[in-house]
């Protein structure tokens, strides 16, 4: 049998690589991405304990995170879309508009 | 048996994470985030969460995943046009905040000390159906308020410009 | 019956909702008629539960929903109808009712009624939940609620900005007091687990024993709390200005109802100061100075509405001086008439006000000397229901009994001696003003009629400051004692005086007032020819309290808010640029005069490090969202590492 330590340690690996992934990459494409591989850690570790626990809620938890990834997802892939098209690029480097405007002083 | 399928599906699961991480075209990326995620699917089913594992591949595999590889076609992303190297420079400090924070999992980990075994028992979907419709309903509600104020935002963001 | 008391706080509430969301749809005239209807049906839920027996039955409950469930702790959206929350509620929504008919003439001119009845209805609903609920998480809801639409009523004319900032005063000083009740209520939680109003005194008067130290840190909490929102000492100085709001809001709420919240909170929580007899007494104290204050101060206005604004501080002050002394009961007989004949006062005062082309200066409305015969019956009997005028008003029984309940206080003759004071000084301020407004009256030219729904509110009021102490006669006296038989076993009953005594305070309490108005006549007649009071000034600005505080409280608030500001500014990237830039002038200065001296070298140095400082601290801000993302993981990878150690 698998030990629940085991479960959460492969959800650790996942939520850490997702931040690797946010952190590392600078395309807003693959910060989405990593982004759900963050939200799938989560997952893992509301029903390995679910599991532990022989209750249901772990189950019911990811149910609702996938709500909210889906209602997240739909609302940001849009916006990469309007990004794309105002500004040619989904570099988040180059999104820099929210930048202090530092030359003409403080505000 | 189980035991090697089950860290067999978890090797692939964070080794297709991890690929997404260096991949350099988004088509790419997104077939092995569809891989991880279906690992994940097999997961929850060994586990013992089937209805999670269907709803896994239906929701995340499919519909989420068809949601990217559309806006990818239609952005028509190539590697070296309008793209960074996969990983840019000054990736150092990054990298090190991420391994700081598996190490502070981990100790997490070590530091309750569960170290009981999962009894596999199967968790039908009647009992999920029963704990959504039981005492979650009104959390069901909600996320169907926040599902449709999703669909009105994105219909409001995607709407044609009146100029 | 106890299906339907959600509709007492709930057709107020769904009015506001209505008003609030669908006023689109609806005409100006409209609101003040869905509005009124909202109140009716309160007002006629709370009739019926008279008619169904709810005055002599055991407590109606109603229990709609279970607000919040964290582990054994559930408070509920649930409310409690006994006999103090049916005084209460009969109370509020009576006058509620007649002030809303009243609003339908009164602000029928004005472009923004959806705001004004929206706010009207809101703040009926929060006293009506305030009342009824069972538990002090939902009373604190109600709490708020009647403080949020205090600040927003009194500020109604917002454009204005001396009713704007006076509506912020209300508001920010009511929250002192806020907190403290907040505070008070995280403590009982705290010790009981409980927040349910019954099993929380029940508890309380089991576990705790009578003067130790948690009682008494509650009941100080909770008091600070009733002396916010009812304009107590120290806490008294919002209710004057907050006269700037549209006269029925001052009746309604600054006069009726909002003020006696502190007075209810403290009868609903009592056995926690029978727990502690210091608190107890503090409270009389508190009231009794009170007294004096708004009294003395009220005898110097020359604002009408500033009048009547200092004498409701002073007579909430008698229902604190009753509570302390531990007669609940009185407490409560003078909160109903005094809401009665002090809605009067206001409705007739705003009527006064608006037919005069908005003077509120009581020697010009006398000068103007227009004024129909029903202003001035109302105005004088509630002139005199204020002033305790003997037998024949409500205000003379419920102040006589509290005064005669007063003396076997602790202390009692000291507290019964300045009571007494302060109820001359009601006289003399109240009858001031009616002989400057109505003495030596001619009518000029012709008044326009005043409309109906206004004559109704106003004949309605005033019959109900007549009559309504007919049900508790004084002590040894033919005639009723319903009220304080009715309320014993809720509240409790104050020990009495023996009779003689009783009847030698009784007799002193009718010589007063009429003692008091005889003096007014004669202050009136020589104010006229250019006397003026000693310490007018003084008194007129409510004893200096604003100043006192501007020295003690805000100008410390502000020297400090200034020297954060400039360490910040020294700090902020914004004057580093400025130094730089000036920097820059001065090295181009220099170079040109001096010509690479030190002088120069030593400036470009300077401007080197500034400019250093400003890059390292202006990269902070890049908008990049990578660098953003890093920063918020490295504090929460932080966190959680200094949890972990």
């Amino acid at each position: 049998m698998i030990p629940l330590s085991h479960s959460l340690t492969i959800a650790a690996l996942l939520f850490v690589l997702g931040l690797a992934i946010i952190l590392l990459r600078r395309e807003l494409l693959f910060i989405l991405m990593g982004l759900e591989v963050m939200f799938n850690g989560v997952a893992l570790t509301a029903i390995a304990a679910g599991q532990y626990w022989n209750n249901p809620d772990g189950q019911v938890l990811t149910i609702f995170l996938m709500v909210v990834t889906a209602a997240e997802l739909a609302v940001a892939l849009i916006l990469v879309w309007l990004a794309f098209e105002h500004l040619k690029t989904t570099q988040v480097d180059m999104l820099t508009r929210l930048k202090d405007d530092t030359k003409g002083g403080a505000p | 048996m189980y035991e090697i399928i089950f860290y067999l599906t978890s090797a692939i699961a964070v080794l297709a994470a991890s690929a997404i991480l260096i991949a350099p075209h988004p088509v790419h990326a997104a077939l092995y985030l569809v891989i991880s995620l279906l690992a994940l699917a097999l997961l929850f089913f060994l586990l013992g969460a089937p209805l999670l594992a269907a709803l896994q591949v239906m929701i995340y595999a499919g519909a989420i995943m068809v949601l990217f590889l559309f806006l990818i076609m239609v952005m028509n992303l190539r590697p070296g046009q309008n793209q960074s190297a996969p990983l840019a420079s000054g990736w150092k400090g990054p990298a090190f905040l991420a391994l700081i924070l598996l190490l502070e999992l981990l100790w997490i980990l070590n530091r309750f000390q569960i170290t009981a075994t999962n009894n596999i028992t199967a968790i039908e979907p009647k009992a999920v159906g029963l704990a959504l419709f039981g005492p979650y309903l009104l959390v069901v509600e909600v996320a169907a308020v926040l599902l449709l104020a999703a669909l009105v935002a994105a219909l409001y963001l995607s709407r044609k410009e009146r100029s | 019956m106890s299906q339907f008391l959600w509709l007492i706080p709930g057709s107020p509430m769904l009015g506001a909702l209505i008003i609030a969301l669908l006023g689109g749809y609806l005409k100006q005239r409209h609101f003040s008629i869905l509005a009124s209807c909202a109140a009716a049906v309160a007002f006629l839920t709370v009739l019926l539960a008279w008619l169904m027996g709810a005055a002599t039955s055991q407590p109606l409950q109603q229990t709609l929903y279970t607000w919040i469930g964290v582990g054994n702790w559930m408070p509920t959206i649930g409310f409690t109808l006994d006999r103090l929350a049916l005084v209460m509620v009969s109370v509020v929504s009576s006058i509620g009712l007649l002030i809303h008919i009243y609003s339908i003439t009164f602000m029928a001119g004005d472009s923004d009624q959806r705001r004004y009845y929206f706010f009207l209805n809101l703040f009926l609903a929060g006293m009506l939940l305030l009342i009824l609920a069972d538990n002090l998480l939902l009373l604190y809801l109600g709490w708020e609620l009647v403080g949020l639409c205090s600040f927003a009523l009194i500020g109604f004319w917002y454009r204005d900005p001396l009713r704007a900032s006076a509506g912020r005063k209300a508001f920010i000083t009511t929250r002192i007091g806020d907190l403290s009740l907040a505070l008070g209520i995280f403590l009982l939680f705290n010790e009981f687990n409980e927040l349910s109003v019954s099993v929380l005194l029940a508890n309380a008067t089991v576990q705790w024993e009578t003067g130790s130290q948690m009682p008494i840190l509650a009941a100080l909490l909770i008091l600070g709390g009733a002396i916010g929102k009812s304009a107590q000492l120290p806490l008294q100085i919002w209710l004057p200005d907050a006269m700037a709001g549209p006269s029925p809001v001052s009746a309604l709420i600054h006069a009726a109802t909002m003020v006696t919240a502190g007075v209810y909170l403290i009868a609903r929580t009592y056995p926690l100061f029978e727990l502690a007899p210091q608190v107890q007494w503090s409270v009389a104290a508190i009231g009794t100075l009170t007294i004096i204050y708004g009294a003395s101060a009220a005898l110097a206005q020359n604002d009408i509405k500033r009048v009547l604004a200092y004498s409701t501080i002073s007579q909430v002050g008698y229902m604190f001086l009753a509570l302390g002394c531990g007669a609940n009961a009185l407490a409560l007989l003078h909160l109903t008439t005094h809401a009665f004949f002090k809605a009067l006062l206001f409705l007739t005062a705003g009527t006064m006000i608006r037919t005069n082309d908005n003077e509120h200066n009581i020697h010009n409305l006398g000068k103007r000397g227009n004024h129909s015969s029903l202003i001035r019956w109302c105005f004088l009997i509630g002139a005199a229901s204020l002033a305790g005028f003997p037998i024949i008003t409500a205000g003379f029984y419920s102040k006589e009994a509290i005064l005669t309940a007063t003396w076997s206080a602790p202390t009692g003759p000291l507290l019964w001696a300045f009571a007494a004071f302060g109820s001359l000084l009601t006289a003399v301020y109240i009858f001031r003003v009616y002989f400057f407004v109505f003495q030596g009256s001619r009518s000029g030219s012709p008044m326009p009629p005043i409309p109906a729904p206004m004559t109704w509110s106003l004949s309605i009021l005033a019959l109900a400051s007549l009559v309504v102490g007919f049900v508790e006669f004084p002590e040894g006296w033919p005639g009723l004692h319903l009220w304080s038989d009715w309320l014993r076993d809720e509240l409790g009953s104050a020990s009495h005086p023996t009779l003689a005594t009783a009847y030698s305070l009784q007799f002193i309490a009718c010589v007063l007032p009429l003692i008091g108005i005889g003096v007014a006549l004669v202050l009136v007649r020589r104010e006229k020819l250019g006397f003026e009071l000693p310490l007018a000034a003084f008194l007129r600005t409510g004893w200096n309290f604003d100043a006192l505080y501007q020295i003690i409280l805000i100008r410390p608030y502000f020297t400090l808010a200034r020297f954060f500001k400039n360490v910040e500014a020294l700090l902020i990237e914004g004057t580093l640029q400025k130094m730089t830039r000036s920097g820059m002038t001065v090295a181009t200065a220099c170079r040109d005069g001096l010509e690479y001296g030190v002088l120069n070298k030593s400036i470009t140095g300077l401007l080197a490090g500034l400019r250093l400082g400003h890059m390292r601290l202006s990269a902070t801000q890049n908008g990049l969202l990578s660098r953003y993302a890093l920063m918020i993981s490295a504090g929460a990878v932080f966190l959680l590492g200094y949890w972990l150690w």
